[in-house]
């Protein structure tokens, strides 16, 4: 065979192939095209000068977050096309993780605990091993599928890692151009278009909004160069910072999404969020966490001539201080918020729920707010936990926040009813060693979960405290937001799987207080006057530095067809930046005109032998006009 | 032509190591077949041409970069029980054009050759190649494939076989995105 003419055959073969690619196709994948007509719009002499500057903000933004190592929840909704609300979640994954900055960005994750069907701790032995085993084949493949990486979405919390120091964002590395001026909320910003000089894999392309005064970058959008198409994607994202303290914009959220380029009705492929907090974890002072409450009724300790603790009193103690240990360790690993008047709305709500039942407690029930997404509630001694989730997603707007108030009870029910029937919690956390763990494997040290035997006799009393007069016509809410659940709980299986405390669902996927669901209307999703459940983040937003809860104040948007229904859904991000105001002094505070909270609670007297006034209200709800003027941090 | 292939195959490793960059929104593995199909050679031997059985496997870790794994058998399909063996791997070059992923390759092997009433001898060997991926399925693609063989040690004047084939091969789908 003629050697001359086989290899001419297979180098005009190769170069038949190599014609018809595109240039600089290899080995950097497709570059990414921006708009030629806005790189030619050189900035000028004082808009370079606010570049310059916003380089080197973006360097101290880098320092700050790897010296402080915040947590960063990523919740992700795969979505599909649906005839009557445009799209819904197909499937859903949420992470959970510490910022770990090695030599990239990456993440250091919060395991989960793993249950069996009961709630109990999976089984181990030969069954076990077996399962390792088929697991490491089914890994094997997996790993052939296109997987979401935690570190790639955490990684969105800075514009560009690839340097010295993790900062690549400089003028070496790429080009700008001025597009304009613009306000965001009542921070003045530049904006300018952003592209890499050289299409380097994980280098921006988009756009950024620089801070006029002090240059630092609040706001960018766009995606990073180096996609490989179907081996490893990036996704296009938009992150905000905001001025948590005097000087210092840092990482607060991002928003990520993908359209489904086969899809002609254009529904997303996916989309996500990722909330950052946890940059200032320091248990709070002990006074803030009394203050409030003790207004219910339980200051009768204090005033009391005892010297000595009876046997009872001091294994209430005992077990007080448990649940101190339990919540203090569950705020340093980042999971639960500083107590907040938003708390103290719903405590008293919560110990409303015993004073129309009639219930006498020696120590009024506490609320705290769960800072993470998937819905759960949970009690840890006479403090109930409620995920963020779970109040976005019940917070219905109506005239009277009637639909709100009958939501919130219900949830406070269940947890209540653990309270009262001494479903308490594992006294070994009364030994503070117990609790020196990593805060990662918080899920795994803490499971504070019930079991089913305990959920089941829960609900059932649960059931009786909401039939009471008060409360009965709250019930019907709730219904709908069960319903509403029921109807998109295929997809949303992360955001119905519990971290640490109870689920709403059971392993079968009824729910624990199905009973409720018969009391309401039939859901119907064409039906524009009834809403079932909320987005997320419709109704709090948190501070990232103190880690306070905050109800937000947003204006009613009227619903104009059934794809204004979002029940559970992730929502693009806007923010309306403020700078940082040091909290006021509380007399200025008493004086400075504010809008009426969305939500209150008025409390009612309690029941230790006193007649419970049942004519009264036990909270007054309604929702505000719109916020105006400067905000505290957003989320 | 030898240093040539190394330097292809040096070429998809160093690719591989550079991945470690940059952390991506979705990622996986790599993109993987296996298949088998009917080959036809000119061997460079006899005069008439042999035919047999292949088996492939390619794994691209990157959108263009991929290793390949071949198996040939073709032999005389007269009683002269010559035939001809090899095993190959190497790195391959591959575009995407909607269905279609032409690709050309580089692989090193061995290969045994099978005398008339002689015995077998062994011989390292190297090839060049190209074809087409067609996927007719999100799970199946079909293939032509040529390869041009240079076993240069093969007495007296080295061993240039070609062979053609046409394939079938799984291809495990990308899936679902899920969490890691």
């Amino acid at each position: 065979m003629n050697l001359r003419k086989n290899l001419t055959a297979v180098l005009t073969l190769t170069l038949l192939a190599s014609s018809a690619m595109p240039a600089m196709a290899f080995p950097f994948g497709k570059k990414k095209v921006i708009d030629d007509s806005s790189i030619n719009r050189k900035p000028t002499a004082a808009q370079n000068a606010l570049i310059d500057k916003a380089v080197v903000r973006e360097a101290v933004v880098i320092k700050e977050v790897k010296s402080r190592v915040p947590l960063v929840e990523t919740y992700i909704q795969n979505m599909k096309p649906d005839p009557v609300m445009f799209e819904t979640p197909l499937s859903d994954d949420h992470f959970l993780a510490r910022v770990d900055w090695g030599k990239v960005i990456g993440e250091q994750g919060y395991s989960s605990e793993k249950r069996g069907d009961n709630g109990s701790d999976a089984k181990q032995g030969f069954m076990s091993k077996f399962k390792h085993s088929l697991d490491y084949v089914t890994g094997l493949s997996k790993s052939l599928h296109l997987q979401y990486n935690d570190s790639g979405f955490v990684r969105m919390i800075v514009i560009d890692t690839d340097g010295p120091n993790s900062d690549g964002f400089n003028r070496t590395n790429y080009k700008f151009a001025y597009v304009r001026n613009d306000f965001l909320g009542t921070v003045p910003t530049v904006v300018f278009d952003v592209e890499p000089i050289k299409p380097k894999p994980g280098r921006f392309i988009g756009r950024i909004w620089i801070e006029r005064n002090n240059g630092n970058i609040v706001r960018y959008s766009g995606d990073l160069a180096g996609e490989q198409q179907d081996i490893k994607e990036y996704f296009h994202f938009e992150s905000w910072r905001t001025n948590i303290q005097e000087g210092l914009w840092l990482p607060t959220s991002s928003y990520i999404e993908e359209t489904d380029p086969k899809n002609p009705e254009h529904v997303l492929k996916m989309k996500a969020i990722n909330h950052i907090w946890g940059y200032s974890l320091k248990i709070p002072p002990a006074e803030s966490d009394q203050t409030s409450v003790e207004v219910v009724g339980a200051d009768n300790q204090s005033a009391s001539d005892a010297t000595d603790v009876s046997p009872l009193g001091a294994q209430r103690e005992w077990i007080q201080e448990a649940e101190d240990n339990v919540i203090d360790r569950l705020y340093t690993a980042g999971l639960i918020d500083a107590p907040s008047d938003f708390d103290d709305i719903l405590a008293t709500l919560a110990n409303n729920i015993l004073a129309y039942n009639q219930i006498a407690t020696s120590r009024p029930i506490k609320v705290r707010t769960l800072l993470t997404e998937p819905l759960e509630s949970l009690a840890v001694g006479n403090t109930i936990l409620l995920s963020k989730s779970l109040i976005d997603t019940t917070a219905v707007p109506t005239a009277d926040g009637a639909q709100q108030m009958g939501n919130l009870n219900a949830l406070l029910a269940f947890q209540v009813a653990h309270i009262i029937l001494g479903h308490r919690i594992d006294t070994k956390y009364a030994f503070s060693d117990r609790l020196l763990f990593p805060s990662a494997s918080a899920f795994v040290k803490l499971p504070m979960h019930h079991t089913d035997v305990d959920n089941v006799e829960a609900a059932k009393k649960a059931m009786e405290l909401l039939s009471v007069k008060d409360l009965a016509d709250g019930q019907q809410y709730f219904s709908l937001y069960l319903q509403q659940l029921k109807a998109r709980e295929s997809g949303l299986k992360a955001l119905t799987a519990p971290q640490i405390g109870d689920s709403l669902l059971k392993a079968d996927g009824t729910f624990w207080m199905q009973a409720i669901v018969a009391k309401g209307p039939k859901l119907d999703n064409k039906d524009l006057k009834q809403q079932g459940a909320m987005p997320l983040s419709q109704y709090l937003r948190f501070d990232p530095w103190t880690d306070k809860v905050v109800q937000m104040k947003t204006t009613i948007e009227p619903l104009l067809s059934s794809r204004d229904k979002i029940p559970f859904e992730v929502t693009p991000i806007y923010l309306k930046l403020a700078y940082y105001q040091p909290p006021a002094a509380p007399p200025a505070a008493a004086a400075a005109p504010q809008a009426a909270a969305p939500l209150t609670a008025t409390p009612v007297a309690p029941a230790n032998g006193a007649p419970a006034d049942a004519g009264t209200a036990p909270a007054g709800a309604a929702t505000t006009a719109p916020a105006a003027g400067a905000a505290p941090p957003q989320n | 032509m030898k240093k040539f292939v190394f330097a292809v195959v040096f070429l998809s490793a160093s690719a591989c190591t550079a991945l470690a960059q940059g952390d991506s929104t979705i990622s996986r593995a790599g993109d993987l077949q296996i298949g088998g199909g009917y080959t036809s050679a000119n061997s460079d031997y006899l005069a008439n041409r042999i035919r047999g059985l292949s088996f492939y496997s390619d794994f691209d870790f990157r959108e263009h970069i991929g290793v390949e794994v071949d198996f040939h058998q073709v032999s005389d399909p007269n009683p002269t029980q010559v035939y001809e063996r090899t095993y190959e791997v190497g790195g391959r070059y591959l575009r995407h054009y909607g269905r279609f992923t032409p690709y050309a390759k580089a692989l090193i092997g061995r290969g045994v050759f099978n005398f008339y009433n002689a015995g077998s001898l062994a011989y390292n060997m190297y090839s060049l190649g190209g074809g087409v991926d067609i996927a007719v399925h999100r799970r199946i693609n079909v293939r032509a494939d040529y390869e041009y063989q240079i076993w240069s040690s093969f007495q007296p004047n080295g061993l240039t076989p070609s062979l053609i084939t046409i394939g079938a091969a799984y291809h495990f789908p990308s899936g679902n995105l899920s969490a890691r």
